[in-house]
């Protein structure tokens, strides 16, 4: 769907090694921004409620469009696209302040979206299937 | 050694193919069998860049390995392995650095 211009996704995350999903029922939506070079960036809250927190952390930075760069904390974790009945696998990560569920370009690679401004929706199919 | 195959394709993408041939001046024989080799090549090199194989290291030791994380969870789980004591890595290993676009300037 499209939402003031902005295009979000419904997904379920999960973190499959703690048996932890986000959200509980249903879906989630999440902003796709094809600027983020990661896979998935979410909450500090919404990585505590995944358990992700108590894996083994990596850390990351991301650079900021104006240059600064901030520390991220990153584990391992799953994303469901239902819409395109497809399961992802990468690094979703953290930092403070965040408070919107951002999709990047290394879930987007397995992707293959179709915006449609005019009807306001999105059409969202894996890539094997184009 | 050169294989032949026969393979179906739509006049549509025939006939797209034959005019990026011509337009490029490779009318020779045996350029669309080097467009298709090219093609397939360039394909099954995508496949392989998106293959995934996950890492659970313990100790300095690989102790699961599994091509998703359910595969790798479901290991650890058999060999009684608490994942919190695991470091998971991925190869390729995604970067470490990353670009965020403007909606991350509100953090």
């Amino acid at each position: 769907m499209i939402i003031d211009g902005t295009p979000l996704l419904r997904i379920r995350i999960e973190n499959p090694f703690l048996n932890a999903k986000y959200p509980q029922e249903g879906e989630v939506l999440a902003m796709v921004d094809t600027g983020y070079e990661g896979f998935l960036a979410v909450p500090p809250d919404i990585y505590s409620a995944l358990k992700l927190d108590q894996l083994i952390q990596q850390h990351g930075e991301i650079i900021l469009p104006d240059g600064r760069v901030i520390q991220t904390n990153m584990a391992y974790g799953t994303i469901h696209v239902a819409q395109a009945k497809i399961k992802l696998d990468g690094q979703i990560e953290t930092f403070p302040q965040l408070d919107e569920i951002i999709l990047g370009q290394q879930a987007l690679t397995n992707l293959n979206i179709t915006l449609n401004y005019c009807q306001k929706h999105i059409t969202i199919k894996p890539c094997q299937q184009t | 050694m050169m294989g032949t195959i026969t393979v179906v394709i739509s006049d549509e993408l025939e006939k797209e193919i034959r005019k990026i041939i011509s337009r490029e001046g490779r009318q020779r024989k045996g350029a669309l069998s080097q467009l298709v080799e090219t093609a397939l090549r360039t394909y099954l090199e995508t496949l392989k860049t998106r293959q995934t194989t996950f890492k659970a290291i313990k100790d300095g030791k690989v102790v699961a390995q599994a091509e998703n994380l359910e595969q790798l969870a479901a290991q650890l789980k058999k060999a009684a392995i608490d994942p919190r004591q695991v470091r998971i890595i991925a190869t390729p290993q995604p970067k470490t650095r990353k670009r965020i676009g403007l909606r991350g300037t509100r953090a």
